[in-house]
């Protein structure tokens, strides 16, 4: 292929099967891509503009519909920055029904991205049961909470609603049986040769790409930077429990998928520490804030994709003066730029992936000669099935 | 010696101000003429992690705070600039910090300030035939919690 | 190719043999949780109109509107499933605790919206000088019966009171202007209450 020509492979806006919409143009050279470029907005809300107009116990709902699946890391984000504007602390029993919350939503945002992960991969039947485990914990969330997706749990200075001690043994239970079938899921991905040749070496992010990024979350911790929200800045009920952060060395989509994978099971080791301490508890809920002086607060979460970070300002008045917001994802994209460049496109899928983004991949591939204008246009069941094809080739092999 | 000394002593004359608003969130006021200086002590020699950079608008003035997050003491340290109403300008950092591309390009959208050296400055939320001029995180656009002026 | 192992085969056959995972609705009907937040619905009967709800919504899909009409007012509630989120908040700020609850109605879809809406209406008490809205009938009957004994010394409650009991007094008589210290007891707002107990003077009426 002449050097000068390179193809433009655009990837975007739409699809039905994840979240939200983007766009991105992938530059290639034959079968690999050279560079990448990203470009957001499609679904660009104006939350930060509508928190300056919401009383501040109004904004916790605003800021729980900015992502269906994280949608308990941004109101614990934002409740964390206000109270880190009041200087309070929060009650030990809150404490732990928030803990018990955010874990709950970690696995079910990790389970998630296993089943997408399969797909893309052409493991449906992976798909298909880690979605079925996952309906039993939806199902807990909703007898706890009283909805599947946004629960409403959070409040500055505590919780809501709490949790009652006649719904934990059914909550235990389910934990139990997930923790049999999460523990299946991790040895089926680690001994499988086939996910191991597609998986391993592909998409590396060196130490240096996530400090020039300022990638967060399993991302870093795949590329053995050892950072952690929960254990570096600690909040909620996390000092007073046992767990351990998992980290892996290779940077590449397997250990990606392993250290989230592993990280379900250490969420299941919490949230049993944190029932522990909640039944028979008749602590209070919540300390009450009557008013917000003027100040400034920064708060930040661990949510399943990496640090979700919070900035307020206040001027006394009804509502935030600034609230700044800024999404894991924010930070995590850009390392496109470094993991795509120099792979093949048939695995741009599953990089994509790999990075667990919150927003929905691609509706149209693209494939144009820069300089010879001829256009062919094909969905984005041609990307994933170029990546099926790919493993279905190696699982001959092997 | 803790953070909040080797910051005194490492960027030394550059803080015009401090805030220690409790022992793991610290503000500290600089110039906007020695902000590089100043991000390449605390990114590449005190190794911090870069968040994220927000812009405020001030009536009178323009503000942005870069975040930026030492794990290991597990504080946020913030820097703060000023910046004119009138003409707001400030470089670019994408030359040390390469992520940083994505919200300045944003901050120039959303709040009209200029990042001089910047790669690429065009609209990154916003669709590209925004009228210009027209600056939505800026305090005259008035919002009353369902639509913006 | 290598062999799945036992555990995963174990899996396979049990997901092969049982039922599908699938729920049936809606052919058999779904009973959601027992905390399930629904559809809110107001209570005639308990609510006391009193608009918190209207005031907290942070998606304002409350309506509350006030008519007032030759001295007699109307306020109508309504809550719109179109722009709710099913918050609770409504539910967790109503004074009475029974005026609003959410159902476990889940399903609000409709074609003409007013068969998904729910409203309420109630009579207003209005000032009889200026006009002004003091409050609903039942609100301030609300308020009476926390006050206990203390609510005799409230003019505007005292009326309401002996409205309910159907006494006629004095109070329902409109106030000429200028308004007087002898008006004290009609109902009236407290703005004009105030100044008729520092008029000291009897005016020209």
């Amino acid at each position: 292929m002449n050097k000068k020509k390179k193809v433009v492979v655009p990837i975007g806006p739409y699809h039905p099967l994840l979240e939200e919409p983007e766009f991105f143009a992938l530059y290639c050279d034959g079968e690999k891509v050279v560079d990448v470029e990203w470009q957001a907005g499609y679904n660009h809300r104006a939350i930060e503009k509508l928190s300056e107009a919401k009383h501040w116990d109004q904004v916790t709902f605003l800021v729980e519909r900015i992502c269906g699946i994280c949608s308990t890391s941004h109101p614990f984000a934002y409740c964390n920055s206000v109270e880190d504007l009041l200087g309070i602390s929060v009650p030990e029993k809150a404490k732990h029904i928030r803990c018990v919350i955010g874990e709950m939503e970690r696995i079910h945002s990790h389970l998630l991205w296993a089943g997408l992960a399969g797909h893309f991969l052409g493991y449906n039947t992976v798909f298909m049961w880690a979605w079925k485990y996952r309906e039993s914990l939806l199902d807990m969330f909703e007898m706890i909470t009283g909805n599947r997706n946004h629960y409403a749990m959070f409040k500055i200075g505590g919780v809501r609603r709490n949790i009652e001690d006649e719904d934990i043994p059914a909550l235990r239970k389910v934990l139990k049986d997930l923790q049999s079938k999460i523990e299946m899921l991790t040895h089926a991905v680690l001994d499988d040769p086939v996910l191991g040749a597609r998986l391993k070496g592909v998409g590396v992010l060196t130490k240096e790409h996530i400090k020039d990024f300022g990638a967060v979350g399993p991302v870093a911790r795949a590329s053995g930077v050892d950072m952690d929200v929960r254990k570096d800045d600690p909040y909620a009920a996390y000092p007073m429990l046992d767990w351990k952060v998992i980290t892996t060395e290779n940077g590449d989509v397997f250990d990606k998928a392993v250290v989230r994978l592993l990280e379900c099971s250490e969420s299941i080791k919490i949230i049993e520490q944190s029932l522990n301490a909640i039944e028979g508890s008749k602590g209070d809920i919540e300390n009450q804030v009557r008013e917000i002086p003027a100040g400034e607060g920064i708060g930040h979460h661990e949510a399943p994709r990496g640090e979700c970070f919070h900035y307020v300002r206040s001027d006394g008045a009804n509502s935030p003066v600034r609230h700044k917001i800024r999404a894991p994802s924010y930070t995590n994209i850009p390392t496109f730029k470094a993991s795509c460049v120099g792979q093949m496109i048939a695995d741009v899928a599953i990089i994509l992936a790999g990075v667990d983004p919150c927003y929905c991949c691609t509706e149209r591939v693209a494939v144009y000669e820069a300089g010879s204008g001829k256009k062919q246009i094909c969905d984005f069941t041609r990307l994933v099935e170029m990546s099926r094809d790919k493993t279905e080739k190696l699982r001959k092999e092997i | 010696m803790n953070l909040q000394e080797i910051l005194k002593e490492k960027l030394g004359g550059k803080i015009r101000g401090i805030k220690i608003h409790n022992d793991r969130r610290i503000y500290i006021d600089i110039e906007s003429r020695d902000l590089e200086e100043a991000v390449r002590i605390i990114f590449r020699e005190l190794d911090g992690r870069y968040i994220i950079a927000s812009g405020a608008d001030n009536f009178d003035t323009f503000e942005i705070l870069y975040h930026f997050g030492f794990d290991r003491e597990g504080t946020v340290v913030s820097l703060r600039v000023f910046l004119d109403r009138e003409k707001p300008e400030i470089m670019s950092l994408t030359g040390i910090i390469p992520g940083i591309a994505y919200i300045e390009r944003e901050i120039w959208e959303l709040l009209g300030i200029n990042f001089t050296g910047h790669p690429g400055l065009k609209h990154f939320l916003l669709r590209d035939d925004w009228p210009k001029e027209h600056f939505p995180l800026r305090k005259n656009i008035k919002t009353d919690g369902e639509r913006c002026e | 190719m290598k062999k799945p192992k036992i555990r995963e085969l174990k899996e396979a056959i049990t997901s092969l043999f049982s039922r599908p995972f699938t729920t049936e609705f809606p052919f058999k009907p779904h009973v959601p949780a027992k905390k399930f937040r629904g559809k809110p619905e107001y209570n005639s009967d308990t609510c006391v109109g009193c608009g918190a709800c209207f005031y907290v919504c942070p998606a304002r899909a409350i309506d509350m509107s006030d008519e007032v009409v030759d001295g007699r007012g109307k306020r109508v509630l309504v809550h719109h499933p179109k722009d709710c989120l099913f918050c609770g908040e409504c539910e967790r700020n109503c004074i009475t605790d029974d005026g609003i609850k959410l159902t476990g109605i889940f399903d609000a879809a409709y074609f003409d919206e007013k068969d998904v809406q729910s409203r309420v209406e109630h009579n207003l008490v209005v000032c009889k000088d200026c006009g002004e809205i003091i409050g609903t009938e039942k609100h301030i009957l609300w308020a009476f019966k926390k006050l206990g004994s203390l609510a005799f010394s409230q003019p505007v409650m005292l009326s309401q009171l002996m409205e309910a009991l159907e006494i006629k007094t004095e109070a329902e008589e409109k106030v000429v202007p200028p308004i007087q210290r002898t008006d004290a007891l009609k109902i009236i707002c407290p703005k004009c209450r105030r100044i008729a107990f520092i008029s000291d003077e009897k005016k020209e009426r």
